[in-house]
């Protein structure tokens, strides 16, 4: 439901032009706790009654669904609403036609029980709306909080303005909440900050950023696998010819998967002695960033940086390989294509011998914080979070996802929802400001191409072979969440510079010693005190 | 004392008070949106100004944001990006002077001397119509003519030559910007010059001419003093306004380029305050800019003066 090129945003990955921190790149850090100890997580207790075709795992792994259940059943018991609601969030589809003239959104209020009115921002711009609108003081009753489009002092931002909501869901207090205890502790430690609960966390794909490559393309040269650096560049050589070109310009991205293939952490690296160190000091990246220069000189990447949405692109054959997040987002190719089903880069060692890794995601789009008001507004406003959290194959996930059946659904041979012409044009924009201010956990499901499923559920399990998490995830420093993304704005823009030739790589040591006295090594200390024990040490 | 006073106002002003009142109230009237609209949407915003002494938090406002002093400026002097952009900008507003500022009065002179009226009035439309395209639309069309995947580099591709970085090259960016803005505004700009060639006097040409005046001559002893005050008053809003080379236009190219050529005053600002949250900073790089602005113009209007030109302001009784 969500474009490739806006949902690449949300989850945090910056596109060329885009100043938003990455996920696995260190810039994030919104969520988290500075005294998690002492806070009991809602008790987590799953859906029942789901069976998927395909079965998740701890590790990440989502569940996929070759259908959608049969006879859905309800998730809450009453409609939540008794008055309206007002809220901020951001649509990355076209945004829908207004409620008075959405029968699909009216349905959705009737079934809520009041009116859901919607600020529906768009992309990008959503952090000055969002700042503008906390400043002017008239706050709606809910703000969408994204973790990584750079919202400066979330902690402090949250205290002054915002509604604790520790003793409403910490513990077994949230069964009261049943879709809300469906979702999983890890989803929950985004919405977890200076100790406390400030609302629902929306879980998005747990998968990180990939390379996708259009296997058409790619047939002439042997495919899009490889298993060297410099095998890739040759291919990457070979498929640049006349006005094709091997890869899309979006270059922290692309370096961010040259860094999986030198072997470079996610975020931070955790030392034997549980020090931390950064992305961009370790020489992994050092030395993808200078394999990146190598390839912009070779002139594989398309030479227009200012490209907004490669997709049509590599659709077309134009350019070969572009990055998107998580291996669902061959959907996105799909609707462009029916007949195309793109492959994804499994992650390789650069010499052919080192091991690569893979940097999962963020895991959530960040939480959905609550207006200052009081008890029986938080309940309701809780009972509205239930809702629109039910999890996939639930009658609350149809009337949100695909709104009324014979009106903006129907089902097609297979009982699987499809939207009508009415619903293609009432739903995106609609479903994706719903989506993006509360979700269930993730699953596979492709409707109409029930296979492509499968064979996500086969890519997800060969990522995660490789798989790292970002050690730093679900902790929270005060530096980091200051100045974190001017700094990493900053030492990109260096290291765009470098790619592209602007700059000589001795650039490289100068900026890094900006990043670490702009707020880099404050940054180090405060995320190496809270390290969790949990987390492993990088390697081992 | 205030008789003294009173008499010296009415011999100031020629009429008392009253009289003006009665002769000019329509005027008045007729200026009442004009200046609501600039205290509403100019003079009001500038009290704004104040977070430049705060360490500003939206969520906190202007009431309960902590005040910091001088601090900020004190940062802003110490950030080396500062100082790239103040570069940059200083740079950029010197070749868009030198480069774009002649540009307009050589169009307003050939259009001028146009014999067909029909052909006259067409080139002027073509040529002031691309001020009406925003900034996006003209660097899109530059992106799809002279960028790297533009209509000439993939000509000279196919010609099997190396494709010429137009857009993408640091060294020749302030080049290109001025091209862009002589594309789209030096026509707009021609508008005034034009203007004020119809009020030169039709006989002066004639006398000189039958003085035997060539063409050169006429241009250089009639036409262009005629202009001169213009082309002062004009340079004189320039000088004032050399801090603010343009946003738009940098902030769609600042990744073609890198921020070391791209990044001007009102980017940093946008960069700093908006996008990095750091509002504070972000309004003492534009309080600044503003002052700075404010004392060039003064600086330039007094050298006007004393060069003998009535400039954009005088003192009473100066002219």
């Amino acid at each position: 439901m969500i474009s490739r090129r806006r949902f690449l945003q949300v989850t945090g990955a910056a596109i060329a032009t885009s100043t938003l921190a990455a996920c696995g790149d260190g810039g994030a850090g919104g969520g988290g706790a500075k005294a998690s100890g002492e806070l009991t997580l809602p008790t987590y207790k799953p859906f029942e009654g789901l069976h998927p075709d395909f079965p998740g795992a701890e590790s990440g792994l989502e569940p996929g669904f070759l259908k959608f259940p049969a006879d859905a059943v309800s998730s809450v018991k009453a409609p939540p609403l008794k008055s309206a609601v007002t809220a901020l969030t951001e649509t990355f589809a076209t945004p829908p036609p207004p409620m008075g003239s959405n029968p699909m959104w009216q349905a959705l209020n009737s079934a809520l029980g009041g009116e859901l009115r919607l600020t529906i921002g768009t992309d990008p711009g959503y952090p000055e709306k969002f700042a503008t609108l906390l400043a002017s003081d008239s706050l709606p009753d809910l703000m969408w909080l994204p973790p990584n489009q750079g919202i400066p002092n979330v902690g402090p931002m949250l205290e002054a303005k915002f509604q604790d909501l520790t003793k409403y869901l910490s513990g077994d207090a949230v069964l009261e909440y049943p879709n809300l205890a469906a979702l999983k502790p890890a989803s929950w430690r985004t919405a977890v900050v200076n100790g406390k609960i400030w609302g629902a966390p929306i879980p998005s794909t747990p998968f990180g950023q990939v390379m996708m490559g259009n296997p058409k393309t790619w047939a002439k040269v042997g495919g899009l696998q490889c298993t060297t650096a410099d095998e890739f560049f040759a291919k990457c050589k070979e498929l640049t010819n006349g006005t094709n070109y091997a890869l899309e310009p979006a270059i922290i991205n692309m370096l961010h998967m040259f860094g999986e293939w030198f072997g470079a952490p996610n975020g931070w690296r955790v030392n034997q002695d549980r020090s931390l160190t950064h992305l961009y000091e370790t020489d992994n990246y050092k030395a993808a960033v200078e394999y990146a220069a190598k390839l912009w000189a070779a002139k594989v990447f398309y030479p227009d940086l200012n490209l907004a949405d490669a997709t049509p692109k590599t659709v077309n054959g134009q350019i070969a390989a572009q990055v998107v997040v998580g291996p669902r987002a061959t959907a996105d190719f799909r609707t462009l294509d029916p007949t195309l089903f793109v492959d994804t880069m499994i992650p390789f060692g650069h010499d052919g011998k080192a091991k690569p890794v893979y940097d999962m995601g963020y895991g959530t789009v960040g939480f959905t914080p609550f207006k200052k008001t009081d008890e029986g507004r938080i309940r309701e406003l809780l009972a509205l979070m239930d809702y629109l959290s039910a999890p996939f194959g639930t009658k609350e996930y149809l009337v949100k996802n695909f709104g009324v059946e014979g009106q903006q659904y129907q089902l097609d041979a297979q009982k699987n929802p499809v939207l009508t012409k009415a619903g293609q044009q009432q739903a995106p924009g609609l479903v994706s400001a719903l989506q993006i201010m509360n979700s269930p956990e993730s699953v596979i499901f492709n409707p109409a191409n029930p296979d492509d499923t499968r064979k996500i559920y086969e890519t997800e399990q060969k990522l995660l072979k490789f798989a790292m998490r970002n050690p730093t995830a679900g902790t929270y420093s005060d530096t980091s969440s200051k100045v974190g993304p001017k700094l990493t704005a900053a030492f990109r823009d260096t290291i765009v510079d470098i790619v592209t030739g602007r700059q000589k790589m001795d650039a490289y040591d100068a900026a890094l010693k900006r990043w670490k006295s702009g707020g880099g090594d404050k940054m180090r200390g405060e995320f190496a005190a809270v390290l969790p024990s949990s987390v492993p040490v990088t390697g081992s | 004392m205030l008789k003294a006073n009173s008499e010296k106002r009415q011999a100031r002003n020629g009429l008392p008070l009253k009289a003006k009142w009665r002769r000019d109230w329509q005027m008045v009237l007729l200026m009442i949106p004009g200046v609501v609209f600039l205290l509403v949407f100019f003079y009001l915003p500038v009290l704004g100004n104040v977070v430049a002494f705060q360490d500003f938090q939206p969520f906190l406002g202007i009431m309960h944001s902590e005040w910091n002093g001088l601090q900020n400026f004190v940062n802003l002097y110490a950030n080396p990006d500062f100082w790239d952009a103040l570069r940059n900008t200083l740079v950029l507003a010197g070749v868009q002077l030198l480069l774009f500022f002649p540009v307009p009065i050589g169009l307003a002179l050939i259009v001028d001397s146009l014999v067909s009226n029909r052909f006259r009035r067409w080139f002027q439309t073509i040529a002031y119509l691309p001020h009406f395209l925003s900034w996006v639309l003209v660097v899109t069309l530059f992106q799809q003519s002279l960028g790297g995947a533009g209509f000439v580099n993939n000509l000279l591709r196919q010609a099997g030559l190396d494709p010429i970085p137009f857009m993408t090259n640091p060294d020749t960016f302030p080049l290109l910007v001025v091209a862009q803005l002589i594309w789209k505004d030096a026509g707009w700009a021609m508008i005034i010059f034009l203007a004020a060639l119809t009020t030169v006097d039709v006989s002066l040409y004639e006398a000189a001419a039958a003085d035997g005046a060539g063409r050169w001559r006429r241009l250089w002893h009639i036409t262009l003093p005629s202009l001169r005050t213009v082309i002062v008053l004009l340079l004189i809003l320039r000088i004032g306004d050399i801090l603010s080379v343009g946003f738009e236009q940098f902030i769609l190219q600042r990744d073609s380029v890198g921020s070391g050529a791209a990044e001007v005053l009102d980017t940093f600002t946008y960069y700093a305050g908006v996008v990095g949250g750091d509002w504070s900073s972000g309004a003492a790089a534009g309080l600044a800019k503003g002052v700075v602005g404010a004392l060039l113009l003064w600086g330039a209007n007094s050298l006007a003066h004393r060069l003998g030109e009535p400039g954009i302001f005088q003192k009473r009784g100066a002219s």
